[in-house]
């Protein structure tokens, strides 16, 4: 479970970056100290009109206990190795220990998950 | 024609009613039939292909730590090589290259160099149990185009899918249900797909050398000696929606050790096969020939020979097919005068289509 730290008043950008040809579809989740459910702050996938290897989400005031969570889904062919990278920035600069290379290989049907939180302080 | 036999036996509806009665008993039989009409499918690892052996372990490194761990894990304390194993990697993803999906639907050369797999694999030496042979391999597909994942068609369907599959909260339970459902979607979907495009035409080659080792060390060995080397080339061609004609060639130099004088010998063989097919839900037809030549054959094997094989069969009902299947085998065996030495007719019952159209 990793741990970052960033400046609460600063807007947090979550860029996911794929490398590999699988179909992807993900959603990012935050909760800030005291909340008790989770709230979606973005849903994406591989396929975005704007850029379709990089997107970025933006997400404000997450201040020290908060989390995120990813979920990453791939589908592709089977036993294809896969890459995603997750990189989250502030001010356009690249918070420390806030890069994550998602890395592995689809199952033999070529489904593949990733989740897991991150830890705000 | 020096020989002939053709099986009729008795009418095809006494003949059914045999069959319904002892199907069980002709399992065996199904499943060596099944094999002679398999679709030419490139050896997903030519390696292991190569020195003749079956992996009990398959290790799919993505990094280069991982690839080098699996290296190390290969070989025991003494240095020698553990049989049974295999590796396949991609070099392109293993060094960093980035593929993404848009790219790989654009562009051909891009999925041929993603797909590349170079592959390793080890196996017992069938003579001398100390030893092992060790294969290496390459298989480059040029183009698939029954591969889903460069139809965008495909892919946007299961993007929605999956997209819209998402749980609304992330709890592990929420999540691995979400996804159950999706992915049984998916294969359903991917499973409507194929059925539809299995036909659709690709090209594929591969290239493997092997040798084996003796006392199984990995490291420089006079007594180590080379196996020789195999290519194959596999192009199969649409002919229509549900129609393919498929064909197959295989290259092999193996270096033999002689038994009786510890000589090395050096056989080359050719095999070869065209296949066709077209199916459908009801009924499908195929028709096979292949042959093989060898340009110094170990004594009792034919120097060369053709066989051919054509089967129909025809859903009788959700659950049984009944199909038959007609075949000669041609040998230019030196000890043998040419000729047909088999001809046979035969009906079967199977739960599911004998003629199993290529998928992936």
């Amino acid at each position: 479970m990793p741990t970052v730290q960033i400046y609460p008043t600063k807007p947090l950008a979550f860029t996911v970056v794929f490398h590999s040809p699988q179909v992807v579809a993900y959603r990012l989740w935050y909760k800030r100290p005291g909340e008790a459910k989770y709230t979606i702050f973005a849903t994406g996938t591989d396929n975005e009109p704007s850029n379709p290897s990089t997107h970025t989400h933006v997400v404000d005031n997450l201040s020290a206990g908060s989390e995120i969570v990813y979920l990453v889904w791939l589908s592709g062919n089977g036993n294809s190795p896969y890459q995603i990278d997750v990189e989250l920035a502030q001010n356009g600069q690249a918070v420390p220990n806030g890069s994550f290379s998602l890395q592995g290989t689809t199952d033999a049907d070529g489904f593949a998950q990733k989740k897991d939180t991150i830890n705000i302080v | 024609m020096k020989q002939m036999a053709l099986h009729t036996g008795a009418t095809p509806v006494v003949t059914l009613l045999f069959l319904l009665a002892g199907a069980t008993a002709r399992a065996q039989d199904s499943a060596s039939e099944q094999a002679k009409t398999a679709p030419y499918a490139m050896p997903e690892l030519p390696a292991v292909a190569f020195i003749g052996g079956q992996a009990n372990t398959i290790a799919r490194p993505v990094t280069p730590r991982a690839l080098a761990t699996d290296i190390v894990n290969g070989v025991d304390a003494n240095g020698h090589l553990k049989q049974g194993l295999a590796v396949a990697a991609t070099p392109f993803s293993l060094l960093g290259g980035s593929v993404n999906l848009s790219q790989y639907q654009g562009a051909w050369w891009r999925a041929a160099l993603y797909n590349a797999q170079l592959s390793a694999g080890s196996v017992r030496t069938a003579t001398d149990n100390s030893s092992t042979d060790l294969g290496t391999g390459l298989r480059i597909v040029l183009y698939d185009n029954s591969d889903p994942m460069r139809d965008t068609a495909y892919t946007g369907y299961v993007r929605r899918i999956l997209s819209r599959a998402l749980p609304d909260e992330p709890s592990d339970a929420a999540v691995a249900a979400a996804f159950e459902k999706a992915k049984k979607d998916v294969i359903a979907y991917r499973k409507q797909w194929r059925k539809d495009n299995w036909s659709r035409s690709g090209l594929a080659v591969a290239a493997a050398s092997g040798w084996q080792l003796n006392e199984s060390k990995l490291l420089p060995n006079p007594d180590n000696r080379w196996l020789g080397w195999s290519a194959w080339a596999t192009q199969s061609i649409r002919l229509t929606k549900s129609g393919q004609i498929m064909g197959q060639v295989r290259y092999t130099d193996q270096q033999r050790l002689v038994a009786a004088d510890g000589s090395i010998r050096r056989s080359a063989q050719v095999d070869y096969g065209g296949r066709a097919i077209v199916g459908s839900a009801i009924v499908n037809f195929s028709a096979e020939l292949t042959g093989v030549s060898r340009s110094n054959p170990l004594s009792g094997a034919p120097k060369s020979g053709v066989e051919w094989a054509a089967g129909v069969e025809f859903r009788i009902s959700d659950a049984i097919w009944l199909s038959t299947s007609l075949g000669k085998k041609l040998s230019n065996d030196a000890n043998t005068a040419p000729g047909i030495v088999f001809a046979g007719l035969r009906w079967e019952v199977n739960t599911d289509a004998r003629i199993q159209v290529p998928t992936k």
